[in-house]
């Protein structure tokens, strides 16, 4: 079992770095999204999300949540890159693709955690939508946030790990 | 899934009673296709579990509601939904009926690990089971309040 360390958020946020360009590229064949260097403002204890939202949670050594935040824009060019037809940004389509990638997002991030030794288990996605949300993690220590430059607009799509760690 | 929907309720309840000393009243209930649409909600607590179950509870709240239950539970009225305090008691009331809910699917060979509880704040959170097997939608009577706590538990259980 992996003992746990203060570095664990710094080895998500490179794991996230690592995983999400591959999906994106896997997923919707479009040219791996670039990293956007940025320094949040925003606590753990309180910090905005998008306007849909896929939210994962997991439990063990790494114990928190991934929010992976995009806007209705970039949430409709994704299904339309998959569908080969733009649908509307409410549309089912939407959300299914926002919770896929989320899916598949954390799963890199757990298989690469679980790779370093760490005990995990992943939860569901589940799919948040709504303007102007923001989040308070309770029982947290650390939150881990990445921007990348997705779609054809290059707007930025946001990676969030709140969470906290233990050697139990 | 009846033991869910079951265990969704008398957890929501028991939680209020014992917290706060709230006799909720058990209204609408719900599962599967027959999910009605989300309610806009001012303030969400949520609690996902993992493992042999996997999923997530999440507890609505209008903006009055939730600060009512506050002010019943430390003696004073706060200042607004966003406060510190409030964010505080949500995110314990998730915590707490989640514990209650796993230690109730646990008893049926479905174990989970809980997740630390995530509170969010906004003028129409629309929450999605995306495609969850197992979606509980259920509404409580809470007394005194105008408007019902909404409970939503998304999940799918592991063989």
């Amino acid at each position: 079992m992996q003992t746990v360390t203060i570095d664990t958020p710094d080895l998500i946020g490179t794991f996230i770095g690592e995983v999400f360009p591959g999906v994106i590229s896997t997923m919707l064949s479009w040219a791996a999204p670039v990293g956007i260097p940025f320094q949040s403002k925003d606590s753990v204890h309180s910090f905005s999300i998008g306007s849909i939202n896929g939210a994962i949670g997991f439990g063990g050594q790494v114990t928190g949540t991934l929010f992976f935040a995009v806007s209705l824009d970039q949430a409709a060019e994704m299904a339309g890159a998959l569908l080969g037809e733009r649908p509307d940004p409410e549309s089912r389509e939407c959300l299914d693709i926002v919770g896929e990638l989320t899916n598949m997002i954390a799963g890199g991030v757990k298989t690469r955690l679980q790779n370093q030794g760490f005990s995990m288990v992943m939860s569901i996605p589940n799919i948040i939508r709504g303007p102007q949300i923001r989040v308070a993690g309770k029982d947290v220590e650390f939150k881990v946030e990445r921007e990348f430059s997705l779609g054809s607009r290059g707007e930025a799509a946001r990676i969030i790990v709140i969470g906290r760690v233990s050697n139990d | 899934m009846q033991f869910i929907s079951d265990s969704v309720r008398e957890a929501v309840i028991g939680v209020f009673d014992t917290m706060l000393s709230l006799q909720l009243e058990a209204l609408e209930v719900a599962e599967g296709a027959a999910l009605p649409a989300p309610r806009n909600g001012g303030i969400v607590g949520s609690v996902g579990m993992a493992g042999k179950i996997n999923g997530t509870v999440y507890m609505s709240y209008s903006d009055q509601l939730a600060c009512s239950i506050v002010e019943k539970m430390i003696g004073e009225a706060p200042k607004g939904v966003d406060q510190p305090e409030v964010t505080d008691v949500i995110g314990e009331l998730a915590n707490m009926v989640a514990g209650d809910l796993k230690r109730r699917t646990s008893e049926k060979g479905y174990n989970g690990l809980l997740v630390p509880p995530v509170v969010m704040l906004g003028n129409g959170i629309n929450i999605d089971a995306n495609g969850a097997p197992i979606s509980v939608y259920r509404t409580f009577r809470v007394p005194n309040a105008a408007e019902p706590l909404a409970v939503r538990f998304f999940a799918k259980l592991n063989a």
